[in-house]
């Protein structure tokens, strides 16, 4: 079925946590390592803006449905950020836009070079490598709202449960947007599905990767993605990725589980 | 205390189609022309991502405080985009909902058709309205993500001041929209022997009361631009000499690119031509060469609405 966009414009708000007792927080803390964990979501979700910036290299934007989609999913995952960063806050973990900044400045020159290479790559394959961008946002958001529902299911925290669980909402209506564009890309051209094969065979990462360093995407996938019911939940987003026109047999998930190294 | 980003995003504002007196215009459309201008203008406000898209490839993107900004600006210039494709529907012109205003002038025409990634050599058999739209738009991200390289950190303060110079043109744009429905409504009244309170009375103050409601969102983005432009020129020389450098590299308004160029020049002329539009034009100048360290730039707007409309924005009485 068609994405509804109108639907989607009109209905999209930032996700709320104001009735939410953060203050449970404080009498039952998270540990650590979840903590870390939840400070790169944070992270990714306020970096979303950057993804954005190398969709827009592609003629994709000049679409009015693209545009539109894009405008409210920035918005939405920039109050993703700011929702875990409060919860962060409760935990004495500061996030202001000042280190944001910093960090992207680290980011140093590939992250200077890659809307050039996005760039390049889209007008020398010209209308196909929308499919790339729209089965990779597919990937990415599949492999968000697994992590939320895996942070939920470890952590057993009501409140952040709760707040997961509405951020996986949000999530999966970026999922219908994905799929809708890259099924329908991907079915109308043959070239897009090898163009689309090839590229997430070949570089699709775990969301993160391209901003994080590897200890820190290592600890996230070791934590929500290792073990038997790590593994079910890989296999899953990779079933999704691979019941697309083109895509099938592809596992990309459960092989950067293999390449980081963590453990079955 | 500056400006509160935070508070800015937590509060920005969503449709306004709620607001909008949208039966008025059903019962007494705008004048064509106006209604013409206001879908052009929605198209305008809505092409957010046209802009971002050649910012974002630069030094830009990693300043944070800005790119929150940018999320929900682009956001409320949406649904102002709406608004205004809402307003111009209700008069029969058909221009749809903000998704549809949202895309850019060969959105609809060439949705499929493939793009250069940087396309300054316009290849032979491009259509004229794609012509026309790459020559607006400008540069694309290749060549303005090699020159954000040099340009470093600077380049920021010089896209803000595009934003702010963008605003002040489309609140002049819709102001000028305002005052033509009444010149006609004036007229019609005068013909009709009735003082004035033509048929197009109570859409025009619609039309009037829906500009006003856009300056007051569009105010909090001048707020935010001011102080970032204030702050960012003020002890940066090299940072100052940009932004009259960069808004040649422009389309103005910003969003020319997503307009086909009759209907862009159409707009423009009704605005900024003629004396009150002179007028118009020449108040758009003063308020950009106001801001501190702004002159120059503002000797650019000035030259960039002669050239669109063959009006003189610099010695209008």
């Amino acid at each position: 079925m068609a994405f509804d966009i109108d639907r989607y414009t009109a209905t999209s708000v930032r996700v709320e946590w104001d009735d939410l007792d953060l203050d449970a927080f404080e009498r039952d803390p998270l540990p650590p390592e979840s903590l870390r964990t939840l400070r790169y979501m944070t992270d990714v979700e306020y970096h979303t803006v950057c993804y954005t910036r190398d969709l827009l290299t592609t003629p994709s934007h000049r679409e009015a449905d693209v545009s539109a989609f894009m405008t409210m999913w920035n918005r939405e995952e920039f109050w993703h950020g700011e929702a875990l960063a409060a919860v962060l806050a409760r935990h004495g973990v500061t996030v202001d836009y000042d280190e944001l900044r910093a960090k992207r400045v680290k980011l140093g020159w590939k992250d200077r070079i890659d809307p050039i290479k996005q760039s390049v790559a889209g007008a020398l394959v010209g209308t196909d490598f929308v499919a790339v961008h729209m089965s990779w946002g597919a990937a990415n958001e599949w492999s968000a709202i697994t992590a939320y529902q895996r942070m939920a299911e470890l952590e057993r925290h009501p409140v952040l449960a709760e707040l997961l669980r509405r951020i996986a909402k949000q999530e999966a209506r970026h999922v219908a947007f994905y799929t809708s564009q890259a099924r329908q890309r991907l079915a109308a051209s043959r070239r897009a599905q090898q163009v689309t094969r090839f590229a997430l065979q070949r570089f699709w990462a775990p969301v993160g990767s391209s901003i994080m360093r590897e200890d820190e995407v290592r600890h996230v996938m070791g934590q929500l993605m290792a073990g038997p019911e790590g593994r079910r939940a890989a296999r899953k987003v990779d079933d999704s990725i691979s019941s697309m026109p083109g895509l099938g047999g592809l596992t990309i998930v459960q092989d950067a589980l293999v390449r980081l190294g963590v453990a079955a | 205390m500056g400006f509160d980003v935070r508070e800015f995003a937590r509060s920005a504002q969503g449709s306004l189609r709620g607001e909008l007196d949208l039966e008025a215009f059903a019962a007494h459309p705008l004048p064509p022309a106006v209604a013409d201008g206001v879908a052009v203008l929605g198209r305008l406000e809505g092409a957010t991502m046209d802009v971002l898209r050649n910012m974002l490839v630069t030094a830009t993107h990693k300043d944070a405080r800005v790119t929150a900004f940018l999320v929900t600006w682009a956001y409320e210039r949406f649904w102002v985009a709406d608004a205004y494709a809402a307003i111009a529907a209700a008069c029969g012109r058909p221009v749809g909902t903000g998704a549809d205003v949202a895309g850019s002038a060969e959105s609809q025409a060439r949705a499929d058709a493939p793009e250069q990634a940087d396309a300054p050599e316009l290849p032979d058999a491009a259509e004229p309205a794609e012509v026309g739209a790459r020559r607006a738009r400008g540069p694309g991200p290749v060549r303005r993500a090699f020159a954000g390289f040099v340009q470093g950190q600077a380049i920021v303060g010089a896209h803000l001041t595009a934003l702010l110079v963008d605003d002040v043109v489309l609140g002049a744009i819709a102001a000028r929209l305002v005052e033509t429905s009444r010149a006609g409504q004036d007229t019609a009244g005068r013909a009709n022997g009735d003082g004035g309170a033509g048929a197009a009375y109570a859409a025009t103050e619609a039309l009037a009361a829906a500009v006003e409601r856009v300056e007051r969102i569009t105010a909090r983005h001048d707020a935010f631009l001011r102080e970032e432009v204030g702050a960012r020129l003020r002890d940066d020389r090299r940072a100052r000499r940009l932004p009259a450098r960069e808004l040649r590299r422009w389309p103005l308004p910003l969003g020319a690119g997503a307009v086909p160029e009759t209907e862009r020049d159409a707009l423009l002329g009704l605005a900024f031509g003629g004396d009150a539009g002179r007028e118009a034009a020449a108040a758009v100048v003063a308020e950009v060469g106001a801001v501190p360290e702004l002159e120059a730039t503002a000797r650019v707007v000035a030259t960039r609405l002669r050239a669109a409309t063959g009006a003189d924005a610099t010695h209008a009485t």
